[in-house]
C-alpha cells in the first residue's frame, strides 16, 4: 500500500511543479507583454493639441483667433466600395476626385483626406454614415476682421513635421509663445469604451498658447486701411503704406500696406506679398530725410536756423553732376528755415557739406539709419552703410536731400520720432502685453534706445517743420486750427543706374499736435499717376488721416 | 490567552469588512463610466457650440462686419466735424 501512496504523491507533486512552472512563465516571463496587451485594450494615449494664443488689439478684440475644425481621414482597409465613397466625398469636400481616390487606394490604416473643414461639413459627412471615414478635431486660425492688418499678423502654415508654425509678422516673431505645449493623456476605459473613474488619468500637462495684446488701435487700423485703399485708387498709385506711432512710447498705433493678402487663404497669394513692406522694403526717402539732416546740422551747431546759404543762387555743380531744386527756382542766401519750407535741394547740399561725411554718417547712425529698429515683427531688414572709402563728394550732397541712400519706412518713422519726442527715439513695438494661458499678464517694457539730438534741437526743428506745413506746398490741405509739424517727400526711383523721370515715391511724414505730439505718421504712395508730387497726393491723405486722429483722440484746435 | 484571540478576531472582522466595502464600491464605480462618458460628450458638444457661437459673435461685432451692415442700412460717413471749444449753457435765467 505504501508504494501507492508514494506514487500518487509523486504525480500530485509533478502536477504542482508543472503548474508552478507555467505560472512562472505567464506571470514573470510573459508579464511585460501581457501588461502591454491589457493596457492596449483598456488604456489609450491621446495627443491633445494646444490652442494657439490669440492676437488682440488694444481694446481686447482678437484680430487672430481660433475656431474648431476637423481633419477628415479614412481607413482604406475598412472601405469596401472605394469608388462610391470617393464620388460622395469629393463633392462635399470640394477637392479633386482623383486625389480622394488615390488616398483611398493606399494600403494603409489611416490616410488624411482634407484638413480645416467646417463643423457643418463634418456633420453632413457624418450623417451619411460612411464606413471607414473618421474625424479628428483641430483648431484652425480664424480672422474676425478678415484681411485687416494681414502684414502685421503674418499667417500660420505648417513646418516640416506638419505642425502649425507662424510665418512673418507677429505669428512668426512670437511663434513659440503663441504655440503653447501639446499634451499626452493616458486614460483607462472599459469594454464599451466608457471611461473608468477609478483608474488614474495621466496627463503630461498641456499649456495653451499665450495671447498677445497689441498697441494697435482697432478703429484707427480700420479707418486707415479704408482711406489708404481709397487714396491708392484716387491717385492711381501701385500701392501705399501708412505707419502711425506714439513717439513718446514707441507704440505702433497702426500699420497698413497695400497690396496685401488674406491670411486665412495665404497659399492663394504670391509669396512677394507676405512680407511687410513697411519693415522689409527699402526706398530712397527724398525730402522726408531733409529734417533729419537739418536736425543733425543744428545739433552739431554747424548751422543755425537763420544761417544763409551762399551757394543757393543757382544749381550746385559737384564734379560732373549738377544739383537742381525740384522746381528749378533758386533763392540766393536762403535761410535754413526756408530751405525746409521750400524743400530746397541746393540748401541741403550746403548743409551736408557743412556737416561733412564723418559727422553726417555718425548722426545718421545715431538716428538708427542703416540699423535694425528691432521692432517685434518677423522680416525686418536694414540696408547697410556704404563703406566710407566708397563715398564721393556727390554722394554726400545727394544724401543731403535724401537720394542715394536707402531706408525702410520704419527706420524713417523711428528716426523722425526723435524730433517729436524731445530728441529721444523709443523702441518701436507692436505688442504691449502678453497674457499667459493661466491669465497672468506681463507688460512689456517701453524703452528709449538712443537720443541722437538734444531737446533744444528737437524743439527748434519742430518749429521749422510747423512753419514748413503752414507755408509749404501742402498748406492748403492742413486742418485749420492745429499746429502740425511735417515734411513732404517726392523721391525719384533708381532704375538701372539712373532715376526714372516719370515715376516717384510720394510721401509725407509729420506729427501732431506739434507742442505735445500724440502721434507721428508716415504716409507713402508708390508711383502715383495723377500727380508725382507728395504735396498733391501723400500730403492730402496725411492731413485727412490727421484730422480723424485728432478727432479720435479728442484734441481740440489750439489756434 | 483570551486577549490575543480577541484582537485577532477583531482584525479578521475588519479585514473582511474592508474587503466587502471595497467590493461594493468598486462595483458601483465600474458602472460610472457610462454617465461619465455621457458627461464628457456633453462637455465636448458645449465646447463646440461655444466655439461656433464665439466665431459668429466675433464676425458680427468686427468693424468690418459692422461697416458692411451700416452701409446696407444706409449710414453714410460724416463729411465735416463741428468742434465746440468751450462749454455752452443749455438754459439760463432771464
Amino acid at each position: 500500500m505504501t508504494w501507492r501512496y508514494r506514487l500518487i504523491f509523486f504525480f500530485l507533486l509533478l502536477a504542482f511543479i508543472v503548474i508552478i512552472i507555467r505560472l512562472f512563465y505567464w506571470q514573470v516571463v510573459k508579464a511585460q507583454e501581457l501588461t502591454e496587451l491589457a493596457k492596449s485594450q483598456y488604456a489609450s494615449a491621446v495627443k491633445i493639441l494646444p490652442k494657439r494664443g490669440e492676437i488682440k488689439t488694444s481694446d481686447g478684440f482678437p484680430l487672430a483667433s481660433n475656431k474648431i475644425s476637423y481633419l477628415v481621414f479614412a481607413n482604406p482597409k475598412e472601405i469596401k466600395n472605394k469608388d462610391e465613397t470617393s464620388t460622395i466625398l469629393y463633392k462635399i469636400l470640394k477637392i479633386d476626385q482623383a486625389s480622394v481616390s488615390a488616398q483611398l487606394s493606399l494600403d494603409r490604416f489611416w490616410v488624411p483626406l482634407k484638413a480645416d473643414i467646417d463643423p457643418k461639413v463634418k456633420d453632413e459627412i457624418e450623417s451619411l454614415q460612411l464606413q471607414g471615414i473618421g474625424f479628428e478635431q483641430q483648431f484652425s486660425r480664424f480672422y474676425p476682421e478678415a484681411s485687416q492688418a494681414a502684414h502685421l499678423l503674418g499667417f500660420v502654415g505648417k513646418n516640416e513635421t506638419g505642425e502649425d508654425k507662424g510665418y512673418f509678422g507677429l505669428e512668426g516673431y512670437y511663434d513659440r509663445l503663441l504655440a503653447g505645449k501639446e499634451e499626452y493623456v493616458v486614460s483607462a476605459h472599459d469594454a464599451l469604451g466608457k471611461p473608468i473613474l477609478s483608474q488614474m488619468r495621466i496627463s503630461s500637462g498641456r499649456t495653451d498658447g499665450s495671447n498677445l495684446i497689441l498697441t494697435i488701435e482697432r478703429p484707427l487700423q480700420f479707418l486707415v486701411e479704408k482711406k489708404l485703399k481709397r487714396a491708392i485708387e484716387q491717385y492711381g498709385a501701385e500701392g501705399g503704406m501708412v505707419g502711425i506711432m506714439d513717439p513718446k512710447t514707441g507704440s505702433i498705433l497702426t500699420m497698413v500696406s497695400f497690396p496685401s493678402f488674406d491670411p486665412s487663404n495665404w497659399p492663394d497669394y504670391s509669396q512677394d506679398l507676405y512680407k511687410n513692406p513697411f519693415i522689409s522694403d527699402t526706398y530712397e526717402p527724398g525730402s522726408t530725410l531733409k529734417p533729419i539732416i537739418m536736425a543733425s546740422a543744428l545739433d552739431a551747431q554747424v548751422v543755425l536756423p537763420q544761417t544763409k546759404c551762399p551757394i543757393c543762387g543757382g544749381p550746385v555743380t559737384i564734379g560732373d553732376y549738377e544739383m537742381h531744386t525740384w522746381n528749378n527756382k533758386y533763392t540766393k542766401d536762403i535761410t535754413m528755415i526756408d530751405t525746409i519750407v521750400r524743400s530746397d535741394n541746393t540748401g541741403m547740399v550746403f548743409v551736408a557739406q557743412k556737416l561733412g561725411l564723418e559727422r553726417m554718417t555718425s548722426y545718421l547712425q545715431k538716428f538708427l539709419i542703416w540699423n535694425f529698429t528691432s521692432i517685434d515683427l518677423q522680416g525686418e531688414s536694414a540696408p547697410s552703410q556704404k563703406p566710407k572709402n566708397l563715398w564721393y563728394p556727390v554722394d554726400l550732397a545727394t544724401v543731403g536731400f535724401g537720394q542715394g541712400i536707402s531706408v525702410t519706412p520704419i527706420e524713417l518713422l523711428s528716426a523722425f520720432s526723435a524730433i517729436a519726442n524731445k530728441g529721444r527715439i523709443m523702441q518701436p513695438h507692436v505688442v504691449s502685453k502678453i497674457e499667459s494661458f493661466d491669465g497672468k499678464i506681463a507688460t512689456l517694457e517701453q524703452k528709449a534706445i538712443v537720443a541722437p539730438i538734444s531737446e533744444k534741437t528737437a524743439k527748434i526743428m519742430t518749429e521749422i517743420l510747423v512753419n514748413a506745413v503752414d507755408k509749404g506746398e501742402s498748406s492748403w490741405a492742413k486742418p485749420r486750427g492745429y499746429r502740425i509739424a511735417g515734411k513732404t517727400g517726392t523721391a525719384s526711383i533708381p532704375v538701372a543706374g539712373h532715376y526714372d523721370p516719370s515715376k516717384t515715391i510720394a510721401s509725407f511724414i509729420g506729427f501732431a499736435p506739434a507742442d505735445d505730439p500724440k502721434f507721428i505718421m508716415l504716409v507713402i504712395l508708390n508711383k502715383p499717376t495723377t500727380s508725382i508730387y507728395g504735396a498733391e497726393t501723400a500730403a492730402p491723405l496725411f492731413f485727412d488721416l490727421a484730422r480723424d486722429l485728432l478727432s479720435y483722440y479728442g484734441i481740440p484746435p489750439s489756434e | 490567552m483570551k486577549k490575543p484571540v480577541f484582537f485577532i478576531t477583531i482584525l479578521v472582522l475588519v479585514a473582511i469588512s474592508l474587503t466587502i466595502i471595497q467590493t461594493v464600491l468598486s462595483n458601483r464605480l465600474s458602472t460610472t463610466g457610462i454617465p461619465m462618458g455621457e458627461i464628457e460628450e456633453k462637455i465636448d458638444s458645449y465646447r463646440l457650440q461655444n466655439s461656433i457661437l464665439e466665431e459668429q459673435l466675433l464676425t458680427v461685432s468686427s468693424l468690418t462686419g459692422i461697416s458692411e451692415r451700416a452701409s446696407q442700412l444706409g449710414f453714410v460717413e460724416e463729411k465735416s466735424l463741428f468742434v465746440m471749444k468751450k462749454s455752452y449753457a443749455l438754459a439760463s435765467k432771464p
